[in-house]
């Protein structure tokens, strides 16, 4: 067997086995999840941009994941400029949303203090 | 030439397949420690940073997959593949120019301290603190103890000096007015 092939799966596994201890870790609870969808701003309250920006994230990532599985020349498939605005649109809401969340909830502490 | 290429080939792998287990098998044991790996300062987990996680795990396999269908070469990268990473890595820089903007917000809050896995490892890291404080106040306060201890055998030393002192004197004062011929 070609060297080539040896370190290329030998990457390969690194991969896939730290994509799998990651993914176990965070069932587990091992990796900290709390607060994932819940404002930072003191409240216990579900964010809606999280949740928006979780289901982009998650549809991007599995349909390419599904252009990579039916790609048979070797070649990346590219992402089409759909998913980049939808993903650009998200990320902006979530980053503005965080951005007026957090200094409003700053605004009031300084107000108390 | 040709045997000695082959020898540093399978080093190399040797040494990189060694390392990749090891990181594998300190994640598992624990000596790696991936529990803050998308948390953010306060302790709350992040969205940005577990969007970045997905991309950069999906493209990564994705480009190692490829490799193997592109007949060992790397395949071109997408300039919409690099634009979806990009807009993930600046989601990511923007969310913690947010978190620093206000550093009071970064602190953990005190109710969701105790029934977060995050906060409890911020309340156990001030509780080592706080013992790391409490031992080096004890120490201090033996160092004082001692001072005080020693002062205190200083100064009864210094008053028996002062005793023998002025018994001497009068001893002194009590030859000299005989030898005068004075007495008392």
């Amino acid at each position: 067997m070609p060297i080539t092939r040896i370190l290329h799966f030998e990457l390969l596994g690194f991969l896939y086995g730290l994509a799998a201890i990651v993914a176990f870790q965070m069932l587990t609870g091992r990796i900290n999840l709390k607060g994932l969808f819940q404002q930072k701003d003191g409240s216990t309250q579900t964010s809606p941009e999280r949740i928006q920006l979780l289901l982009a994230t998650i549809a991007a990532a599995s349909s390419y994941l599904g252009e990579v599985a039916k790609s048979s020349t070797g070649t990346m498939p590219d992402v089409s400029n759909n998913w980049l605005y939808l993903m650009g649109g998200s990320s902006g809401i979530y980053a503005v949303g965080k951005a007026w969340k957090t200094w409003t909830s700053s605004n009031k502490l300084g107000g108390r203090s | 030439m040709s045997v000695m290429a082959q020898v540093c080939g399978f080093t190399l792998c040797a040494f990189l397949g060694a390392l990749c287990a090891t990181i594998i098998a300190w994640i598992w044991m624990g000596k790696i420690d991936l529990s803050q790996l998308i948390s953010e300062p306060s302790g709350d987990a992040s969205m940005s940073r577990f969007q970045l996680l997905i991309f950069t795990f999906v493209i990564a396999i994705s480009l190692f997959v490829l490799v193997e269908a592109n007949h060992g070469a790397i395949p071109d990268i997408p300039s919409g593949v690099l634009t979806l990473l990009g807009i993930s890595a600046s989601t990511y820089a923007v969310s913690k120019g947010i978190s620093y903007s206000q550093p009071q917000l970064l602190t953990p809050q005190a109710g969701s301290a105790a029934d977060t896995g995050g906060g409890a490892a911020v309340a156990q890291a001030a509780a080592d603190e706080a013992s790391e404080h409490a031992a080096a106040a004890q120490q201090a306060a033996a160092t004082t103890q001692a001072a005080v201890s020693q002062m205190a055998v200083h100064a009864a030393a210094a008053q028996q000096a002062v005793q023998q002192t002025a018994e001497k004197e009068a001893k002194a004062q009590q030859a000299a007015d005989k030898a005068t011929g004075n007495q008392p």
